[in-house]
């Protein structure tokens, strides 16, 4: 036998192999296929997942990642055009009632888009360790990431309700509603993983990490403090 | 429209999934309509391809744009196929037991190619989908199983048997050559 299959030969064959492939194949420029509107709208779905996805960072598990995709195709993807108040309440109804799947839900209004105004606030408060990583805001969200040297992160959100989009790691998750002065805050507990969320009048916010929950709770504490005396 | 995707305004925003969903669309659409021979099947076979690469895209190096289009048409490949036998319903049939072939007029791979090229040529696609994502695209067993949906075991099934298949088929080359 004159060949001996072993690593060697096959990356040397497998890469000569592979520009055969590609040479069989036009350039994409020349290529023109007119999709349908319907792949075009799926892929617009996953194309917005991958930039929430993103911000998220590893707080979704990457395995279970397809599995979430999936499931926004082709289940919920609840799309609701509501007054904020109205909105409130059916969103954490509905929240609440599907703690067991994942879940998505995106509110937006076409209606306010050009009336809300986002006012920003953090927590001064940081947990030791934790620095900010990544810092995003526009006139939607206000996004901040922090990050401690073993790469763990707190991941906190705070958007516009009328123009928000959660997507729940929420398959079997441990639920409690706490109280922080009139505030309610919906906490879920998955594998370490922390989630809070809570609303006032204009935002919903999100604090997700895997750190000790009283820590991710004095950072919401301070950010519900510090959001009441603005509104006053 | 959707919000964020709204706030995307330059080329330089978007992220690697979106640029190269822009970059590869077209090619990952010939590549699976060139097995399924179907509009509607063949942009599924792109939507699920997008769906499977996406807990991937950190390996996936865009400077070598070579290597990128190669992955994204292997992944493409085996997807279409996966489609293909679904639709044939042969899917009563383990992966490993089918023995497919892309039949595909527009390659002729025996004028260019030298006799270990055309060897692999003549693999089953499944094992080669596996050879190629391994050895030239530099992918572990435990990532290819990912990838492919399927158990590291069966990765390495498949490479010990491309192995034996090819070495079969060369063989059966040199004696050919020989008489």
């Amino acid at each position: 036998m004159r060949y001996k299959i072993n690593d060697e030969f096959l990356q040397t064959h497998m890469e000569n192999m592979e520009n055969f492939i590609l040479d069989s194949i036009p350039d994409e420029s020349e290529l023109n296929h007119q999709f349908s509107k319907r792949f075009l709208r799926k892929m617009e779905r996953l194309l917005k997942y991958e930039r929430y996805r993103l911000t998220k960072h590893n707080f979704f598990h990457y395995a279970k990642a397809v599995a979430v995709v999936i499931f926004l195709m082709t289940t919920v993807f609840l799309v609701t055009v509501l007054s904020v108040e109205a909105y409130r309440i059916r969103f954490f109804e509905f929240i609440t009632t599907v703690w067991q799947e994942f879940t998505s839900v995106t509110i937006y209004s076409n209606d306010n888009v050009e009336l809300d105004i986002l006012t920003p606030v953090e927590s001064s408060y940081v947990p030791q360790g934790y620095k900010v990583y990544e810092r995003k805001i526009n006139q939607y969200e206000n996004v901040i990431i922090y990050i401690d040297v073993d790469g763990r992160e707190i991941y906190y959100a705070q958007q516009l309700a009328t123009q928000s989009e959660y997507i729940f790691d929420s398959e079997n998750v441990n639920t409690e509603i706490m109280e922080i002065g009139e505030q309610l805050l919906y906490c879920l507990e998955n594998k370490g993983i922390i989630q809070l969320y809570w609303y006032d009048k204009s935002h919903i916010y999100s604090m997700i990490g895997q750190i000790e929950q009283v820590e991710l709770i004095k950072m919401a504490e301070n950010i519900i403090t510090k959001q009441k005396n603005l509104l006053r | 429209m959707l919000i964020y995707l709204s706030l995307i305004d330059s080329l330089e925003d978007k992220r690697k999934f979106e640029r190269l969903y822009i970059a590869y669309k077209q090619t990952m659409y010939y590549v699976a309509n060139r097995i399924l021979k179907d509009s509607y099947a063949a942009e599924d076979a792109v939507h699920q391809a997008f769906l499977r690469i996406i807990n991937h895209l950190e390996k996936i190096d865009e400077s070598d744009c070579r290597k990128t289009k190669a992955f994204l048409v292997v992944v493409t490949e085996h997807i279409s196929i996966d489609l293909y036998r679904k639709r044939k319903r042969e899917n009563i049939l383990s992966y490993d037991e089918i023995m497919i072939y892309i039949e595909n007029d527009s390659i002729n791979f025996d004028a260019h190619m030298d006799e270990v090229s055309l060897a692999i040529s003549q693999l089953p696609i499944n094992y080669s989908t596996v050879l190629l994502l391994k050895y030239s695209q530099g992918y572990n067993d435990t990532e290819i199983a990912q990838l492919l949906h399927i158990k590291e075991d069966n990765v390495r099934k498949r490479i010990s048997r491309a192995k034996k298949r090819l070495a079969q088929i060369l063989n059966i080359e040199e004696t050919k050559d020989e008489i």
